[in-house]
């Protein structure tokens, strides 16, 4: 009686330590399909036990997995992320993708399994692996870099790119405005306020779809979230520091502690609750957008996400290290090109050359510091079928789809990746043509159609399930 | 300005197989199409593309015969062209010569030596004459049909270690579109194996687009060709410890040779039937020349004695009878001689990381003859 109670014990005790979380941080520029791919993630992993589709992902292709349910978020005071907006949105009619994400929630799945290890299966028949992800605005991402920098720093950074086009034009408005104010002198609340509004419609503009580009700070500026109006996001930068100021009142001294403050309360904040801790990463980005708007965004969202990535650090010496005194421990690092869907799939590889090529850098660091990393083209849902069509008599693959803004199905040859990256002057439609495509018409949400997404869960998760 | 890459091209469908518009979304079209189909690609995209390059080469290697009143004819001659190349008969070599004439001098005889024979019979006695031709008729007519079986056993074979030289570039290449097409050739053998016929289902259902050649064989070869492997595997193991035990046990060394002999061969025959060939005489003589080829390729009977030195270990064997030690190897020798026909009659090569390995094999062995040891001992004493 008392053996079999301490027997008991003991294998409960054993389950929990065989029991493993694994926190998967996806990051990704705004729009680069973060909330897309989080919602086919858990949508797969949801229907994985008799899910055909993912051969490459091993526990379920050799047929271990025995379920997989979402739990209740470790995290109380986040909301959690509801994916089924997300594939209510998929299996409307027409289908549609969702909407722009305005805020955090998280999610955590407690996946089944059995394992692999001869010895485990003796200790417990069935293990649970726990996964954590959370979904954020994209455009919060670009805070982070601001933690490293001061304010004169940030104040430079911005007026160097100010001096180069499209935004040097853009912000027009903004700098004659900030030309006209004396910032070593005392000033009112409504130059101040009036200044941040200038300077939020420079970044709206820049972010308008036609101008696409990226690398815009504050985040909070472009999608306040819950801090919309609040004072905390009225500040912005300024073009010319004044040299010895000490004044807290001027108005050079108030954007500065405005600024400050916006660091210690919203952006250290974020990070702190969310980016700790995690253990894998996924870097989604969305190349194909960069071909359309030409070589000038290519380049900004290059500068953009190698921003991100070196606030992330991975070693020792990184800022996240020093600011929050803990040891990031990510030790899988996933580059992933999304929307593989819109080229034909004999182009993936270059794809996945040309990211590889696009994050050189980043790869480089990650890979120094012993991250094991890889790069994949990968599309969450696949809204478009591979055809062949006759051109010029010969086959040609292209791609078929209904396009967002139509009605009518659309074959497509959209143009082939290059491997190297090409002169800025072709960057054209001649050259690139990609097409956003609507999502496919489901008749149920079972397993949403992707393309190897089995291999970033094998890559991501894969040895967790051994 | 010359562009070295293809152009964006826009098809505007109302359906499948409408025809392409002018969209005018698209500021500037570069190319407008008068008339295209599509068709949804899967297997089909891959053989479109295919047939177009088989074209290209049937131009460059037709060969220069005048026979184009007779096209079936001169397809056939094309054919047989084609397969005396792929035959790669030594032609130069004198001693091909001697023997063919030796060959054709010895038929050439029997048929004049047969024709004055049944000539002889008619002018004697009619009715003899017409048995006697009826006869001759009936050894043709068997002959040649046999002849036809073997050739095209011959071929069979030809065509698996044909699918295996594909499949071995496929594997590794990065390419797409090709992989399909291939298996579905592979996918051939299979269509009367019914429990096959489920995986492949699956297979199919799995198997899409976007998957890589390399992917598509990857998977092909876990999800179809693993249980086969297994099977085979079994059936190794099976057949190397009936033939470890045979040898260890039995008193005449001529007997259980032969008998291991036709039991090796029946294995190979087995494993073939198993892969999807139906092997017939003369397949099934050059597969296992074959096997046995590539048996003396490996160097085996270098690693026999090592290996079960390996695993009884040096002083071991001392003590252990040689009879005991005989068996295991011949056990070994059977298992490497299995392995070796599957690699042979498997269609898809094995990549590197899925190559069975004989010690695992050799390892059973060992472990079901210690397991057997005592009633061994026993019966060798008694
Ligand atoms: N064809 C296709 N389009 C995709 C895919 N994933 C994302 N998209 C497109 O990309 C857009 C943005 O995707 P989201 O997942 O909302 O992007 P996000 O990273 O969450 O964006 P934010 O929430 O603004 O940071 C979608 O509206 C789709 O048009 C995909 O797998 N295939
Ligand atoms: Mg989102």
């Amino acid at each position: 009686m008392a053996i079999s109670q301490w027997r008991q014990h003991f294998d409960e005790a054993l389950n929990r330590t065989l029991d493993r979380t694994v926190r998967l941080a996806v990051t990704g520029l705004s729009r680069s399909g973060k909330t897309v791919f989080i919602t086919s993630l858990v949508q797969q992993l949801l229907h994985s036990a008799d899910n055909p589709h993912l051969p490459f992902f091993k526990v379920a292709g050799e047929g271990r997995l025995r379920g997989t349910k979402p739990q209740s978020q470790p995290d109380l005071h986040i909301p959690a992320f509801r994916y089924d907006v997300a594939l209510e949105a998929f299996l409307a009619d027409p289908p549609r993708f969702p909407e722009p994400t305005n805020g955090i929630s998280e999610i955590r799945l407690a996946i089944r399994y059995k394992s692999s290890n001869k010895i485990i299966q003796k200790l417990s028949k069935i293990n649970t692996l726990y996964v954590d992800i959370i979904d954020y605005p994209g455009e919060w991402l670009l805070d982070l870099p601001l933690l490293e920098w001061s304010f004169d720093e940030w104040s430079r950074q911005i007026a160097l790119l100010c001096d180069k086009s499209p935004r040097n034009h853009l912000s027009e408005a903004w700098r004659v405005f900030l030309d006209a104010v004396d910032v070593t002198k005392e000033t009112n609340e409504t130059t101040l306020r009036q200044a941040s509004e200038l300077y939020t419609q420079f970044l709206l503009a820049c972010k308008d779809k036609q101008q696409g580009l990226t690398l815009l700070q504050p985040g909070r500026f472009t999608m306040p979230g819950d801090l919309k109006g609040a004072p905390l996001l009225e500040f912005c930068p300024i073009l010319k520091i004044p040299l010895g100021v000490k004044k807290e009142d001027s108005f050079y001294g108030i954007m500065k502690k405005r600024y400050e403050s916006y660091k210690e309360h919203v952006v250290k904040k974020f990070y702190k609750e969310h980016f700790s801790n995690f253990d894998r990463q996924i870097v989604l980005v969305d190349v194909l957008k960069t071909f359309n708007t030409g070589f000038h965004t290519f380049v900004d969202m290059r500068e953009a996400i190698h921003l991100v990535l070196k606030s992330f650090h991975y070693g020792k010496s990184g800022v996240f290290n020093r600011l929050f005194r803990f040891q990031t421990k990510v030790d899988k690092l996933l580059f992933a090109a999304t929307k593989a869907d819109h080229i034909t799939p004999n182009q993936l590889p270059n794809l996945e050359r040309f990211l590889q090529l696009m994050l050189m850098q980043a790869n480089n660091n990650a890979r120094f510091e012993g991250v094991e990393t890889e790069t994949l083209a990968l599309s969450a849902l696949q809204c478009t079928t591979p055809v062949s069509a006759s051109f010029q008599g010969k086959p040609l693959s292209c791609i078929k789809g209904i396009p967002n803004d139509s009605e009518k199905p659309l074959a497509i040859f959209p143009g082939e990746i290059p491997v190297e990256i090409p002169p800025p002057e072709d960057w054209t439609t001649e050259r690139f043509y990609f097409v956003d495509f609507r999502p496919p018409l489901l008749h149920d949400a079972h397993a949403l159609p992707h393309l190897r997404m089995d291999r970033a869960l094998e890559f991501l998760l894969g040895d967790k399930f051994s | 300005m010359t562009t070295k890459w293809q152009t964006p091209i826009i098809f505007d469908l109302d359906d499948l197989n409408a025809h392409p518009q002018e969209s005018n979304r698209r500021p500037q079209p570069p190319i407008i199409l008068s008339e295209v189909e599509t068709t949804i690609s899967n297997a089909e995209m891959a053989s479109n593309s295919e047939s177009f390059s088989n074209e290209n080469i049937s131009e460059t290697e037709k060969p220069d015969l005048k026979l184009e009143g007779f096209p079936a004819l001169a397809q056939l001659v094309e054919k047989g062209g084609k397969l005396w190349e792929k035959l790669s008969i030594p032609t130069t070599s004198p001693l091909f010569w001697l023997f063919c004439g030796l060959g054709l001098w010895w038929i050439g005889i029997l048929v004049v030596d047969s024709v004055s024979f049944i000539a002889a019979r008619f002018s004697n006695n009619f009715l003899i004459g017409l048995f006697f031709l009826g006869l001759f008729g009936v050894i043709i007519v068997s002959l040649s049909r046999l002849i036809w079986a073997a050739w095209q056993d011959f071929l069979a074979l030809k065509s698996v270690s044909n699918l295996q030289t594909e499949g071995q570039d496929l594997l590794e290449s990065k390419n797409y579109g090709q992989g399909i097409s291939y298996v579905s050739k592979i996918a051939r053998f299979y269509t009367q194996r019914q429990d096959v016929k489920e995986r492949l289902d699956h297979f199919y259902m799995t198997v899409n687009d976007s998957h890589s050649n390399s992917e598509v064989c990857a998977l092909f070869s876990k999800q179809v060709l693993k249980e086969l492997d297994e099977q085979a595997h079994r059936l190794i193991l099976k057949q190397s410890k009936e033939t470890a035990l045979l040898v260890a046990l039995s008193p005449r060394a001529f007997l259980s040779t032969i008998l291991t002999l036709w039991s090796t061969i029946k294995m190979i025959r087995d494993l073939a039937t198993l892969y999807g060939g139906r092997p017939g005489l003369i397949s099934s003589i050059s597969l296992i020349g074959k096997v046995f080829q590539s048996l003396i390729y490996a160097g085996v009977s270098e690693h026999i004695a090592q290996s079960v030195s390996d695993l009884l270990g040096g002083s071991l064997l001392s003590v252990v009878s040689a009879q005991l030690a005989q068996g295991v190897g011949s056990g070994i020798l059977t298992a490497r001689v299995g392995l070796h026909a599957m690699q042979t009659c498997r269609p898809l090569p094995f990549r590197t990381d899925e190559r069975p390995q004989w010690q695992s094999i050799a390892k059973e062995i060992w472990a079901s003859f210690k397991s057997s040891d005592f009633s061994f001992g026993k019966t060798k004493t008694a």
